[in-house]
C-alpha cells in the first residue's frame, strides 16, 4: 500500500508527459499531414521523408538527443520539458499518418459536394470533413495514446520523475524489484483503461452522429 | 409427386422420374428444422431425391434454401429432423461452426456428397490440379499418381485442360467454379449439392458453369441445386421445389412449377423474376 | 566533424551487432511463444484459453522498459540473477511472444470460414485441414506484420541501454560521455537505427505489404512497444 502511494507520486509526471506530448503531436501533425497530402510532389515527398525519418529512430534516441544535445547549448531544458518535446516529435510523425489515413478515408465526393455547394474553406473543413474524419481518427489515436503512455516510461531514463523512475529508485534502494515493477505495470495498465474507454465512447458517439 | 411431407416408410416404392421402384431413395430429408441464432429459419422440410434426379431449389432470398442445402452436409446442424442416405440415417456431428466432421459417420457421408459453393472456396495456395488432388490423397487415401491422373481427367471433363498449373487467382470466376466442380467430382460423389453456383459470376461466365452442370445432369449425376437461374430450373431440372419463408410452398415436375405454378406465392415470385 | 564521425563508426558498429543479436535472439525465443499463445487463445479449452488471452493482453499492456526491469531487477528477488544481455533478450522475447500471438491470431482469423467448409465437405480431418489448407494461408497473411514487428523489436532493443547492455545506444552514450559530442553521437546512432529500419521496410515491401509505408508495417503493432 505504501508502495502504491510512492509510485502514485509519479502519476502526475507520467500523465503530464503523455498528454503534453500528445497535445504537441496533435497540433504539429496538422501541417505535416496537410503537407503529406499536398498535390506538390516535392512537398508530399518531403513530408514523407520527415515522417519516416522520425519514426525510423527509436523514441529513446530522440529523448537523449533532445536532452543531452540541447543541453550542450544555452537552452537548458528540464527533464520534463525534454521528455514532452522528444516524445512530442515522435508523436507528430505518428499522428500525421493517422490524420492522413483519416482524410484518405473520406470519399472525394464529400469534398466535391462541399465545393459544389459553394462552402467556404473553413465551413467545408470544420462542418463537413472534420466530423467524418474524427470517427476514423479517434480509435487509432486512442491506440496511439495508450502506446505513448507506455513509451512515457522512457522519460525516466533521462531522469524525469515519473512512475517508472520512482519504481526504479525504490527497487534500487530495497532490492524488491519484482514487487515494485509489478505494481508499476499494474498502474500503467490501470491508467490506460480510461483512455480506451474514452475512445470507445467518443468513437461510438461520433459514429452515431454521422450515421444519423 | 414424390415429395413427402411425412415420413415415408423406407421400402415404399416411390413413383417418379427415373427412380428404381423398391429401392430406397438416394437422399431423404425428414422434417428438417434449422435454427439460426435462436431463430428458426427452416420449419420442418421433408424432401426425397431419387438416384439420377436433378432438383432445382428456387425461391426468394431468405427462404432457407441455402440453409436446407447446407444442412444435408451438416454445414448447418439441423435442430431437428433426419437425413437418410440410401435409407441409412446419417448421424452427423460437425465441429466448430459446422466445418470439420467430428465423427467418422459424417466424414463418410461427406465423401459421398459433393458440394459446390457460391464463393467457390478453392484453396488459393494450390494450383487447379493440386486443388483437385488434395482431398483424393488426404481424405480418400488414393495414391498420388492415381489422384493426379483422376484430377486431369476431371479437369478435362469440365473443359479445363491446359489450366492444370494455374492458381485460382489467375483463373476467371467461371473457371474457378469449374475447378471446384472437378474437385468435388474427383471424390466419386453419389450426389452433388450446388449452393447458388453462378450467383457471384457475371452472366457470360455463369453460362460456362451452367453448361458444365447441364452435362453432368445428362450423364446421370444426381444433383440438388439452389439457383436463381430460372432457365436452368426450367430446362435442366426434373423437379423444382419452391421455398419461401423457411417452408416448401410448392413442388413438382419442372414444367408444372415453372409454367403453371399453383400457389400465389410462386406465381408472384416467378413473374417478378421473369419481369426483370 | 567528419573526423569525429569516422572515429565513432568503428566504435558503434559492434553495438549495432549486439542490437541485431538481441533482435534475433528475442525472435527465436518469442515466435514459438507467440504461436503457442495464439493456438491456446484460439483453440484451447476454456481455462487455458482465458489464461492465454490474459497473458497476451498483459504482455502488450506493460511498458517495454518495465518488462525489462522486471526481468533484470525483479527476478533476482526470486533468486534468479542474470546478466543484462540475457535479461534483455528474455524481456524482449516475452514481449515478442505477446505481440506476435496477436498477429498469429489475426492470421488464423483472416483465413475465410469458407476454407474450413471446403475442407469439411471434402472430409479432410481437422489436423489435415489445419496443416494443408489453413496454415499455409495464415503464414502468408502473417509474414508482412511479422516483419513489421521485427522492425519495432529492433528499435525496442534500444531500451536495453537502460540496463547497460552494450548495444548501439549504450555505445553512443558512453562514447559521448567521454568526448561530450552528444549531438553528433546520438544523431549518428539514430541514423544507424534508421538505416536498418529502412532496410527492414524495403524487405516488408518486397514480400508484399499491402500498403507501402511504415505505418502499414506497424499497423498490427501499436506504437509504444
Amino acid at each position: 500500500m505504501e508502495l502504491l502511494v510512492l509510485l502514485s507520486s509519479g502519476i502526475g509526471q507520467t500523465l503530464g508527459i503523455t498528454f503534453g506530448a500528445l497535445l504537441l503531436g496533435s497540433v504539429l501533425a496538422v501541417p505535416l499531414a496537410a503537407l503529406r497530402r499536398s498535390e506538390l510532389p516535392a512537398a508530399s515527398t518531403a513530408a514523407k521523408i520527415l515522417i519516416e525519418g522520425i519514426r525510423g529512430v527509436p523514441p529513446i534516441v530522440w529523448l537523449l538527443l533532445i536532452y543531452f544535445a540541447l543541453g550542450e547549448t544555452d537552452l537548458k531544458l528540464t527533464t520534463f520539458q525534454a521528455s514532452v518535446i522528444g516524445l512530442g516529435i515522435v508523436s507528430t510523425a505518428y499522428i500525421a499518418e493517422i490524420y492522413r489515413s483519416g482524410l484518405d478515408a473520406i470519399p472525394g465526393g464529400q469534398f466535391e459536394a462541399a465545393d459544389a455547394l459553394g462552402m467556404p474553406f473553413g465551413a467545408k473543413f470544420f462542418k463537413v470533413i472534420t466530423p467524418q474524419a474524427a470517427t476514423v481518427v479517434i480509435p487509432p489515436l486512442a491506440t496511439f495514446a495508450i502506446g505513448l503512455l507506455k513509451d512515457s516510461a522512457l522519460a525516466s531514463v533521462i531522469g524525469a520523475q515519473d512512475i517508472t523512475f520512482r519504481a526504479f529508485q525504490e527497487a534500487q534502494a530495497n532490492l524488491n524489484g519484482l514487487t515494485v515493477f509489478m505494481w508499476a505495470a499494474l498502474l500503467y495498465i490501470l491508467l490506460s483503461i480510461p483512455i480506451a474507454a474514452l475512445a470507445r465512447y467518443t468513437g461510438s458517439r461520433l459514429t452515431r452522429k454521422v450515421a444519423a | 409427386m414424390n415429395f413427402s411431407v411425412h415420413n415415408t416408410p423406407l421400402d415404399t416404392p416411390v413413383p417418379g422420374t427415373g427412380s428404381t421402384a423398391g429401392t430406397a431413395p438416394i437422399l431423404e430429408l425428414r422434417d428438417i428444422r434449422i435454427e439460426y441464432k435462436g431463430h428458426e429459419v427452416v420449419h420442418g422440410v421433408s424432401l426425397t431425391v431419387q438416384r439420377g434426379e436433378v432438383i432445382a431449389l428456387i425461391g426468394p432470398s431468405g427462404a432457407g434454401k441455402s440453409s436446407l442445402l447446407r444442412s444435408i452436409n451438416f454445414l448447418e446442424q439441423p435442430s431437428a429432423g433426419q437425413i437418410l442416405v440410401n435409407g441409412q440415417q446419417v448421424q452427423g456431428q460437425a465441429g466448430r461452426r459446422g466445418a470439420i466432421a467430428r465423427n467418422k459417420a459424417l466424414a463418410t457421408h461427406r465423401r459421398d456428397v459433393g458440394m459446390v459453393f457460391q464463393q467457390f472456396n478453392l484453396f488459393p495456395h494450390l494450383t487447379a490440379l493440386e486443388n483437385v488432388v488434395l482431398a483424393q490423397v488426404h481424405s480418400l487415401g488414393r495414391n498420388k499418381d492415381e489422384a493426379v491422373a483422376r484430377a486431369r481427367q476431371e479437369l478435362a471433363h469440365v473443359g479445363l485442360t491446359g489450366h492444370e498449373d494455374k492458381y485460382p487467382a489467375k483463373c476467371s470466376g467461371g473457371q474457378q467454379q469449374r475447378i471446384a466442380i472437378a474437385r468435388a467430382l474427383a471424390m466419386d460423389p453419389q450426389l452433388m449439392l450446388f449452393d447458388e453456383p453462378t450467383s457471384s459470376l457475371d452472366p457470360e461466365l455463369g453460362v460456362e458453369v451452367l453448361n458444365t452442370m447441364k452435362r453432368l445432369a445428362s450423364e446421370g449425376m444426381t444433383m440438388l441445386v439452389v439457383t436463381h437461374e430460372m432457365h436452368f430450373a426450367e430446362d435442366v431440372a426434373d423437379r423444382v421445389v419452391f421455398m419461401a419463408d423457411g417452408a416448401v410452398v410448392e413442388e413438382g415436375p419442372a414444367e408444372q412449377v415453372m409454367l403453371h405454378p399453383a400457389s400465389e406465392r410462386a406465381k408472384t415470385f416467378l413473374s417478378a423474376v421473369r419481369g426483370r | 566533424m567528419i573526423e569525429s564521425v569516422l572515429a565513432m563508426v568503428p566504435e558503434f558498429i559492434p553495438g549495432l551487432g549486439i542490437s541485431l543479436l538481441v533482435t534475433i535472439a528475442s525472435l527465436v525465443l518469442g515466435l514459438p511463444l507467440g504461436i503457442l499463445l495464439a493456438l491456446g487463445s484460439l483453440f484451447a479449452a476454456r481455462p487455458l484459453q482465458y489464461t492465454c488471452i490474459g497473458l497476451i493482453e498483459l504482455g502488450r499492456g506493460i511498458p517495454g522498459l518495465i518488462m525489462l526491469y522486471l526481468v533484470y531487477f525483479g527476478l533476482p528477488q526470486m533468486g534468479v540473477v542474470m546478466d543484462a544481455l540475457p535479461a534483455s533478450i528474455i524481456a524482449l522475447g516475452l514481449m515478442t511472444g505477446a505481440y506476435t500471438a496477436e498477429i498469429f491470431v489475426a492470421g488464423f482469423r483472416a483465413v475465410p470460414q469458407g476454407q474450413w467448409e471446403a475442407c469439411g465437405t471434402l472430409a479432410l480431418s481437422y489436423w489435415k485441414s489445419l496443416r494443408l489448407v489453413i496454415l499455409p494461408q495464415a503464414i502468408k497473411i502473417v509474414v508482412p506484420p511479422l516483419i513489421g514487428w521485427t522492425i519495432m523489436l529492433f528499435q525496442a532493443t534500444s531500451l536495453a541501454y537502460a540496463i547497460s547492455v552494450p548495444e548501439l545506444m549504450s555505445r553512443a552514450y558512453n562514447y559521448a560521455s567521454v568526448t561530450f559530442e552528444y549531438a553528433l553521437a546520438f544523431t549518428l546512432a539514430g541514423l544507424m537505427y534508421l538505416a536498418v529500419t529502412l532496410l527492414g521496410l524495403w524487405l516488408f515491401r518486397r514480400v508484399g505489404g499491402r500498403r507501402r509505408s511504415l505505418s502499414a508495417a506497424k499497423v498490427a503493432v501499436p506504437a509504444g512497444a
